[in-house]
């Protein structure tokens, strides 16, 4: 089979499975966002409270939400401002259908080989989730923050960080990282050092 | 099983260039979306997004359902009397370019293959980015209830799923060219 066919096929099945899967899975995740966020809010005067999925603003929407608060200070405890993060569930699938199925997708000579990338896949996955998602998920307390701190109408680096995720940077990153462990983890023949799979 | 750029160069420069191409699509991606965000608000961003992009979907839609009556209102909204769809930030389509822009540009191949595969993804690019609005309005007019699954999934990543096999076959030719 063409490999064009062959990954248009995987890419097919991949959004079937994340369409069916999107909010088991964001179900399933939410505690490691929990986990991830409590990291982020390290340093700073947020306190995450829960991570959950809810329905969303709309009838046809549902999220994964994050409830917390901010203070004015790391000094102060009085609470300043609640905030809620919300990232659309099929956001939230994003990472682990593109990740994976790049990455399992890529062809190898050996079990072995897709056993190495699937170990070495696993860490940098989490990292991923951790800098999409779990990132996604922490923008409204910055903003929260910036605007206790007087800022009307703050763009903050988690803003910027934000607005490249969803202009594509989270599919440059997913591909990026399934590429170099794929690239990491070849047999170390010309096939798995080009760029692109072609055969 | 074929080889791409691997099998004209040393192996040293093998092992380096999936490297080199990982970094230099992700730099060019960010130093693309860093330009194209510091053109917000400007007129060759408003001719971009609302002359190129969201002038002609709604053109599109009000032909081919003139019941719809669409327009395009202030704030970038599509807005016909069952649907207003506003497109936001990140919405109109434009990672597509910066995305196709990115790869051509970190994959090695000579200038005139470059150009052709600027020219073809373009097209297909901008004809995704329309299809794609035009999509979400019927959707958000006719069949609410795939709006979560089709807005938040399907239609943000098929399109760029559909540039990445463009890629994959515009770069196999290139190395055959080669």
């Amino acid at each position: 089979m063409r490999p064009d066919f062959r990954w248009g096929l995987a890419a097919a099945a991949a959004l079937a499975l994340g369409v069916g899967c999107a909010e088991p899975y964001a179900r399933l995740a939410a505690p490691c966002y929990a986990l991830v966020d409590e990291l982020w809010a390290r340093g700073h005067p947020w306190e995450i409270v829960r991570i959950v999925v809810a329905p969303g603003r709309t009838r046809f929407t549902a999220e994964l939400q994050l409830h917390g608060y901010v203070r004015r200070s790391m000094s102060t405890a009085t609470r300043a401002a609640r905030v809620v993060g919300r990232v659309q569930v099929g956001e939230v699938v994003e990472t682990p259908l593109v990740f994976w199925t790049l990455l399992l997708g890529w062809p190898a000579s050996t079990l072995g080989q897709r056993a190495w990338r699937l170990a070495a896949g696993i860490p940098v996955f989490l990292c991923l989730e951790a800098l999409t998602t779990g990132t996604q998920l922490m923008l409204p307390l910055a903003q929260a923050s910036a605007i206790l701190a007087g800022d009307p109408d703050p763009v903050t680096g988690w803003d910027h960080w934000s607005r490249f995720l969803e202009s594509g940077g989270q599919f440059v990153l997913d591909c990026a990282a399934a590429m170099l462990i794929a690239a990491a983890t070849g047999r170390h023949s010309r096939q798995t050092a080009a760029v692109m799979p072609q055969n | 099983m074929t080889t791409t750029i691997a099998t004209r160069t040393t192996r040293t420069t093998r092992a380096a260039t999936p490297l080199r191409f990982a970094l230099t699509f992700i730099l060019c991606f960010a130093a693309l979306f860093a330009g194209f965000e510091a053109s917000r608000g400007s007129p060759f961003e408003r001719f971009v997004v609302e002359d190129l992009i969201l002038v002609p979907t709604t053109v599109l839609i009000d032909r081919i359902t003139p019941s719809e009556h669409a327009e395009l209102t202030s704030g970038r909204v599509i807005a016909s009397p069952g649907a207003n769809l506003h497109v936001t930030r990140g919405c109109e389509g434009i990672e597509m370019f910066l995305l196709l822009v990115s790869g051509i540009v970190a994959f090695p191949a000579s200038a005139g293959r470059r150009v052709q595969g600027l020219l073809q993804g373009c097209l297909l690019a901008y004809t995704l980015s329309i299809t794609r609005l035009m999509a979400l309005h019927y959707i958000l007019r006719y069949s609410p209830d795939a709006w979560e699954a089709l807005h938040g999934l399907v239609l943000p990543l098929a399109p760029i799923i559909l540039m990445g096999l463009f890629f994959m076959h515009w770069s196999g030719r290139a190395v055959h060219a080669a």
